[in-house]
């Protein structure tokens, strides 16, 4: 079954998610201890954790930075809504995706789904992984690896998923739409500024081109393009 | 005064470079022939009387200058922080400037600077407040969706009264996040970076929103002929308050059928106009200036849905991007609400390829 932890610093709440996501059949933990948190979320026994990074006593943005620094886990964020600025700012420090808070417990599962379908392809399958290649980057979707100009890149599962997207479409834009569809399970907001984020960490792994461009391009109204060089 | 003094004497004189030079010619006039020392003599003995008269002037002028100076210099510094004070930026102060003088001047300065600073503390309080505040109500709401959810999920709770709970739920947390917004647009504590905004495009794009709403109610909105042009600010904001009016007029507009939205360029071709018209019953013009008050609600108005925020998140936000907002009843029935925006450049934007 799957493992997931959970971090809040509100110990009521943490019991009433734990009991739903019982009923919806996953193995919960929850944790409100930051220090606590960080080590569960390392530990390798998860496989995603919901983290709320408004916690006025344990800043949850800082437990975000320190599980990024050693792991790629799939990390979904509790952000208050209309609350831009911590949610840019999660998005940039590498979680996957957000859920406003307070949220039904019901969309939280669907968006937990949603993230957890496309990690958990890999596990059991072919490794005679198929090779996409294009210019300086391949990828090995099954395996979950990536390599830019031979070197291996981490990439978050999302980060990966849109990669993997724009690699299929290399040439082509893809719209925000779609990325957003396949890439997170949901359709993309007017104004919201994931995709965005996420493709500008990607860019950033990646470096430019040696022609100085970047490898992904802003196409304009039509979403983002993969070069092909 | 002094100078009107100068000119006499060159005129008088003979033709003259300035003042210095005027004098040099007047005294070799005197005494073409003596050496340097006659000069002198001739001068302390016959020495024109306005010689004095101007070196007073000319020390009095200087000393004028000056004083003038010492006195606008802090005027001036005391103005700019009241400017940017004024403007939201209470993080000027006056004292760096003002150095070690001990006069009025320096006092008020020194009085503005423990004004500020107490009105940015208390500012700084108010917005940790509502933060707070909003975190407090936001995590029993937090608590009570999971708790509606639990029920339906393992108690296989449902019907009216469920559902009335979880819409009560997201009521009283987009209220929390209404204010929270207009809280932030008050403090001018704005998220994001500006951008250049093609206000055709975000128009077209709020008027197919809300027509979409309303024909699902038996309404419609139009817009009427597009106008083109570009608005430095955050697209977001924009769209919002646009979207705050016109679902004002779809709310309390009743008997309306139709709202319309009509734009052009002013005059000066500086500024984007833009109206939404309704025929509904309007505000009583008594209440006008309060319809962008938070909670405000027309005596016209049956109570509705609302929370009574979107006007005046919609005034800040249009004021936030140096435009204007202002409702007036129209001469045939019917609300009037008129937006006009600073253009940042005429020319629409050609289409990608």
């Amino acid at each position: 079954m799957t493992r997931i932890l959970v971090i809040d610093d509100d110990e009521k709440l943490l019991g009433l998610l734990h009991d739903y996501l019982v009923e919806e059949h996953y193995v919960v933990h929850v944790e409100s201890d930051a220090t606590r948190g960080v080590s569960r979320a390392l530990s390798g026994d998860y496989a995603l954790v919901v983290l709320d990074v408004m916690m006025p006593m344990l800043n949850g943005l800082e437990v975000l930075r320190q599980i990024r620094q050693d792991s790629t886990l799939p990390v979904m964020m509790l952000t208050a809504r209309g609350d831009d600025i911590d949610r840019v700012t999660g998005l940039e420090l590498g979680a996957d995706d957000y859920v406003a808070k307070p949220c039904t417990p019901r969309e939280l599962v669907a968006r937990i789904r949603a993230i957890l379908r496309r990690t958990q392809i890999a596990v059991g399958s072919d490794p005679s992984a198929v090779l996409l290649a294009a210019g300086a980057l391949t990828m090995w979707p099954e395996q979950r690896r990536a390599e830019w100009r031979g070197a291996r890149v981490q990439f978050t599962s999302t980060e990966f998923r849109l990669l993997e997207i724009l690699l299929r479409h290399a040439g082509a834009p893809v719209s925000k739409n779609d990325l957003s569809l396949r890439a997170l399970g949901r359709p993309h907001a007017r104004y919201d500024r994931c995709i965005d984020v996420h493709v500008s960490s990607i860019r950033r792994k990646l470096g430019t081109l040696a022609d100085g461009r970047p490898p992904i391009l802003a196409v304009h109204r039509q979403g983002y393009q993969l070069l092909k060089e | 005064m002094i100078v009107s003094t100068l000119g006499l004497t060159e005129s008088h004189r003979g033709p003259a470079g300035g003042g210095d030079a005027g004098l040099d010619i007047a005294a070799s006039d005197t005494v073409p022939q003596a050496t340097p020392g006659a000069v002198d003599e001739s001068d302390r003995r016959e020495g024109p009387p306005w010689v004095p008269v101007l070196t007073t002037l000319l020390a009095s002028l200087a000393t004028a200058l000056g004083m003038a100076w010492y006195v606008a210099k802090p005027i001036r510094t005391l103005r700019n922080a009241f400017d940017a004070a004024a403007g939201g930026d209470l993080s000027a102060r006056v004292a760096p400037t003002i150095g070690s003088r001990h006069d009025e001047l320096a006092d008020l300065g020194r009085d503005f600077d423990r004004m500020a600073d107490r009105l940015q503390e208390s500012m700084n309080r108010q917005r940790r407040l509502l933060h707070d505040v909003s975190h407090e109500v936001r995590s029993p709401l937090a608590r009570l969706q999971a708790a509606v959810g639990l029920i339906r999920l393992k108690y296989g709770a449902e019907g009216p009264a469920v559902e009335r709970i979880e819409e009560e739920i997201v009521r009283i947390d987009s209220l929390v996040a209404g204010l929270l917004h207009l809280s932030r647009l008050e403090t001018g504590d704005l998220s994001g970076t500006e951008d250049e905004v093609d206000i055709q495009d975000l128009v077209r794009e709020v008027v197919a929103d809300a027509n979409f709403e309303a024909q699902t109610m038996g309404r419609s909105v139009s817009w009427g002929t597009e106008t083109a042009g570009v608005v430095s600010g955050r697209a977001a904001m924009l769209h919002g308050a646009l979207e705050n009016v016109i679902r004002n007029a779809l709310r309390y507009a009743t008997g309306c059928n139709e709202i319309t939205v009509e734009t052009d360029v002013s005059d000066s071709g500086e500024h984007y106009q833009l109206r939404v018209l309704d025929t509904g019953p309007g505000v009583p013009e008594c209440e006008l200036a309060d319809v962008f008050t938070p909670f405000f609600r027309s005596s016209n108005s049956a109570l509705k849905d609302g929370h009574g925020l979107g006007l005046a998140i919609a005034r800040r936000a249009i004021e936030a991007h140096g435009g204007t907002i202002s409702a007036s009843n129209r001469r045939g029935g019917g609300l009037e609400v008129s937006i006009t925006l600073p253009l940042k450049q005429q020319v629409p934007q050609p289409p990608a390829v």
